[in-house]
């Protein structure tokens, strides 16, 4: 393939570089990509990294439970960070722990993203009545507190990690919906759609190859937030014990086996996956703070 | 032409006492917006003096520097903005620009600042009455409420105000720009200042309400000796109301005397600009003669007179920044060719 | 001024209803609670028994007529666990979580504006850049953990405050307060703190911005020209405009925060309605989870109620337009 100067590829790639750049101006935005990076590599490295399946039932021993941090185990390693009362390793949960809230809270964003995203550029570009009446669904769905949805649909639907991907999509599809609709309706104003419409072309081309990549960015910010927002409920509900079964522990369910044993003192069940979680929640809202930055600066004379 | 209503007997003169202080005295005023290295100086080295009951008009474009004189004199510039040197008198004392509770105690009392928007002058979420008494209570103590809201109600009736007690207990959106504006001077004048600093307070009024509040201003000013800084671009408007003007341009004084004198005699090709740019309703030109380029920016100015490049007179000479020079008469100009020297284009 | 109360009142109404209609048929199509609540071995009789006094076996619109008949007089069928009063059960549950929800919005304003307002202030003072800093602490932090570590720093390692339950009370009126014994106290301080986490980083963020907005208005300028104090330059002007957004925010937050409260009663064992409906959704007690939502959705629209009436109280300008 030649790489003539002006080929979609180069163009993209040298934006994309430019974005880096102007993104990296910030010391907390690095940060935080830093951080939610490694996060990202270690769950997807799980096996390698954990000296332990922590589930699997064979590898379990009970003379291993509420081993402290530091101590080694019948297997012979050190437990880092302690054990559970079954004898599970923590620092090999927390690592189990993380690739199911991660996953859990990037499926439910991504899918929110783009069914609200494409509900909002949808409406955006519709106008009218159908405008009105999504909205309209749209602000009745936000009116309502996220928890409380969440809790009353994972009522009605029971346990699994569909259900709660659903139950979190039902909540935050709303928000990209609104977000994309405000950036469309901007962006619809300008010539460049009055041009493409011009040109004659149908009404999904225009959506796709003009109103869709232009709103993107405003899109953008709100996704690593929502994504942070989703991995906490999801996490809480877990604590709830409602939600995922106990099969597919995230870090809110390994969190909450650890609650009871509090009183006696045996924090690490509780403190150190709890920082895992803060440490990823934290990360995606530096880098979603960060984005909101660039999109749209305040306070510049 | 303008200036033709200013045969007009009725006007006092000032009375220059020696032994009386000016009332307001400022000397090389420098006010710089910026960070670091990139400083503006939107305020550069101005002075001026005003006499007790004086009426001084600061004219100039916008971006002149007129409206941070008027706030760099009442020590309300915003960051980025300093005011960086220069000395203010005010009834002879001069004020500490460090000293923050000494300013305070100076404005709205000595020194008073009515604004050019009357929409948001006032608060829109409280009585009209505590934004007067306040103004009161700021400086003593000691009034009693009632006294307060006695002479915020007597200066509300002052400014023209139909049923001020009524009014006292409304908020700002139930009044007219005009009545706002004049909720404004009423408050400015509760502590009897010495000097009132008036920018643009008309720009945003209907022409028929300019009038009239120009008639009351300088009514109050006259009865209660209350010495007058306005600050406008309006040319017709200083003929009407001012006994001095100041013309600024690019942060600089370029001219000033008697309004009279400079109306029918101006000095500087800029001011001559200025006063062949307003449209005369009883003379019929072919033409209205703006003045050629544009408002200069500060960032960018160049390093002679900074009029230079919309001059018609300008010369070789005009590359070397001119000084500010004090003619026999008490005007002053800043001009290497001043007009009645007979230069021409 | 009372045409606006009544319309608001009428609007309210309506939502309520609605609510029951969406609420009741989605509680009473899930699941089949007969399977949870009596050992699938039981006799065909039993279970006859048992469905024909619940009423399961009627058609879904006369089970909802029944409902609202009943709902009327103030009856919400009775609990299929306690054999109570659905309504009597969440009537006993629900000042315990007002008392936390209000401790919790009391805890978040109180520290909230004035650090918002210094944040707004001097935006570019170190101790702002901190406290931005812990806002965004604040979001990222999950409520239940912290619940826990409170739990641990100060029930288990400093031992001065309890980890549950909610301590003494004083009858007032017939409602039971605690927060006005030290007992009582005590045991609301770490739960109403928990819950506050959770809206104190939207509180900061929302005075700042506000502050910077009306910091920039020309009355601002207008009442230093006065010569007014900072403080009360500050303090009044700037303040009561703040007030205007925040109340809004607020008014929208309460009910958010009501919700979340079952986390926190969850963590600290209060006995509130949150408690209440995990224990109710796991056991599928149908008519105390439909009392739960039907009374949360009550709350919702007397917040909002009281918020408009709050606002047209802080601003003069819409009291004009809510008498036409």
């Amino acid at each position: 393939m030649t790489t003539h100067p002006y080929s979609p590829w180069r163009q993209r790639s040298r934006r994309l570089r430019i974005f880096g750049r102007r993104y990296a101006e910030s010391p907390t935005g690095v940060i935080g990509a830093v951080i939610f990076g490694t996060i990202v590599l270690m769950a997807i490295a799980a096996p390698l990294l954990s000296p332990q399946d922590p589930y699997d039932m064979m590898v379990l021993n009970l003379m291993d439970s509420r081993l402290s941090p530091g101590e080694v185990g019948s297997a012979g390693f050190v437990h880092v960070l302690g054990t559970d009362d079954q004898g599970r390793d923590i620092w090999s949960m927390i690592l189990y722990g993380l690739r199911i809230s991660l996953s859990v809270g990037l499926g439910a964003g991504g899918i929110s993203f783009a069914l609200g995203g494409f509900v909002g550029i949808f409406a955006a570009y519709r106008g009218g009545r159908i405008d009105a009446i999504i909205m309209r669904l749209v602000d009745f769905q936000l009116s309502f507190p996220a928890i409380l949805v969440a809790l009353v649909l994972l009522a009605a639907l029971g346990s699994g990690i569909d259900k709660v991907v659903i139950a979190l999509v039902t909540v935050q599809w709303a928000y990209f919906a609104r977000t994309a609709r405000s950036a469309a309706l901007v962006e619809r104003q300008k010539d460049y759609i009055a041009g493409a419409k011009s040109l004659g072309l149908s009404e999904s081309r225009t959506i796709l190859g003009h109103l869709l990549p232009n709103s993107l960015p405003a899109i953008m910010v709100i996704a690593a937030i929502q994504v942070a927002n989703a991995i906490l409920l999801e996490a809480t509900l877990s604590f709830l014990g409602l939600g995922l079964s106990v099969t597919e522990p995230s870090l809110g369910m390994v969190i909450s086996n650890g609650f009871q044993h509090i009183l006696s003192g045996r924090y690490w069940m509780t403190v150190y996956p709890g920082i895992a979680l803060v440490l990823t929640v934290l990360s995606l809202n530096l880098i979603g703070d960060r984005l909101r930055e660039m999109l749209d600066p305040r306070g510049q004379s | 032409m303008i200036g033709a209503e200013q045969d007009d007997p009725g006007r006092p003169m000032i009375s220059t006492d020696a032994a009386r202080p000016p009332v307001l005295e400022v000397s090389d005023l420098v006010t710089t917006f910026g960070v670091g290295n990139r400083r503006v100086v939107a305020v550069d080295s101005v002075s001026f003096t005003v006499q007790r009951g004086e009426i001084m008009a600061i004219v100039g474009e916008s971006g002149s520097g007129k409206s941070v004189t008027g706030l760099s004199i009442m020590g309300l510039v915003d960051p980025p903005g300093k005011v960086v040197s220069g000395t203010i008198r005010v009834d002879g004392v001069t004020l500490d620009r460090k000293n923050e509770a000494a300013l305070r105690h100076i404005r709205g009392n000595k020194l008073a600042m009515i604004f050019q928007d009357p929409m948001m002058t006032l608060n829109p979420v409280l009585k009209i009455s505590r934004q007067m008494t306040e103004a009161i209570t700021a400086h003593d103590r000691h009034v009693s409420h009632k006294q307060a809201r006695q002479r915020a109600c007597d200066a509300l009736a002052l400014v023209g105000i139909p049923s001020p007690e009524e009014r006292l207990d409304g908020y700002p959106h139930e009044l007219s720009g005009g009545m706002r504006q004049r909720v404004s001077i009423a408050t400015a004048l509760l502590n009897h200042p010495s000097v009132i600093i008036a920018d643009e307070p008309t720009t945003a009024l209907d022409v028929t309400i300019q009038s009239q509040i120009l008639y009351e201003i300088e009514r109050i000013c006259q009865t209660h000796g209350t010495a007058l800084v306005w600050i406008t671009h309006d040319m017709s408007v200083v003929a009407n109301l001012a006994h001095n003007v100041i013309v600024m341009y690019a942060g600089r004084v370029v001219e000033s005397g008697p309004v009279r004198e400079v109306l029918e005699h101006p000095l500087h090709p800029y001011t001559r600009g200025l006063i062949d740019s307003v449209p005369d309703i009883d003379v019929r030109k072919g033409r209205l003669t703006p003045i050629p380029g544009m408002t200069p920016q500060l960032l960018d100015l160049p390093p002679g007179c900074k009029f230079a490049p919309r001059c018609p007179l300008r010369v070789a000479q005009c590359d070397v920044e001119p000084p500010l020079t004090t003619r026999p008469d008490g005007r002053r100009v800043r001009c290497v060719r001043p007009l009645d020297t007979g230069a021409s284009a | 001024m009372t045409l606006f109360i009544v319309r608001r009142l009428l609007q309210g109404v309506f939502v309520i209803v609605a609510m029951s209609v969406v609420v009741f048929v989605g509680i009473y199509l899930i699941g089949n609670p007969v399977d949870i609540l009596i050992n699938p071995q039981a006799s065909i009789e039993l279970k006859q028994a048992t469905i024909e006094r619940l009423g399961l076996d009627l058609p879904l619109p006369l089970q909802y007529f029944r409902f609202v008949a009943g709902a009327l007089q103030g009856d919400l069928g009775q609990s299929y666990v306690y054999s109570v009063s659905a309504f009597s059960l969440i009537g006993t549950a629900l000042p315990a979580t007002l008392e936390l929800a209000f401790s919790g919005l009391f805890i978040a304003l109180v520290i909230g504006i004035p650090l918002g307002m210094w944040a707004g202030y001097r935006p570019n003072h170190w101790s702002s850049k901190v406290i931005m800093g812990f806002s965004i602490l604040g979001f990222s932090l999950p409520t239940f953990w912290v619940g826990l570590m409170m739990i641990l720093v100060f029930s288990v390692e400093l031992g001065i405050l309890p980890s549950g339950g909610r301590g003494d009370t004083v009858s007032v009126l017939g409602v039971e307060f605690s927060f006005l014994t030290l007992d009582g106290l005590s045991h609301l301080v770490l739960p109403a703190f928990n819950l506050a986490l959770f809206k104190l980083g939207l509180v900061i963020r929302l005075v700042r911005a506000s502050m910077q907005e009306t910091l920039k208005q020309d009355y601002i300028r207008f009442a230093r020209a006065k010569g007014l104090r900072e403080r009360d330059v500050v303090g009044v002007h700037a303040f009561r405009n703040i007030l205007l957004p925040l109340t809004t925010v607020i008014g929208l937050e309460f009910g958010s925060l009501v919700a979340f409260a079952v986390v926190t009663e969850t963590i600290f064992a209060w006995p509130g309605m949150g408690r209440l409906i995990i224990n109710s959704i796991g056991v599928l007690d149908r008519p105390v989870i439909v009392a739960y939502l039907m009374m949360t959705a009550v709350i919702f629209v007397i917040i909002n109620l009281i918020v408009d009436i709050a606002y047209s109280f802080l601003d003069p300008r819409v009291r004009m337009e809510g008498n036409n």
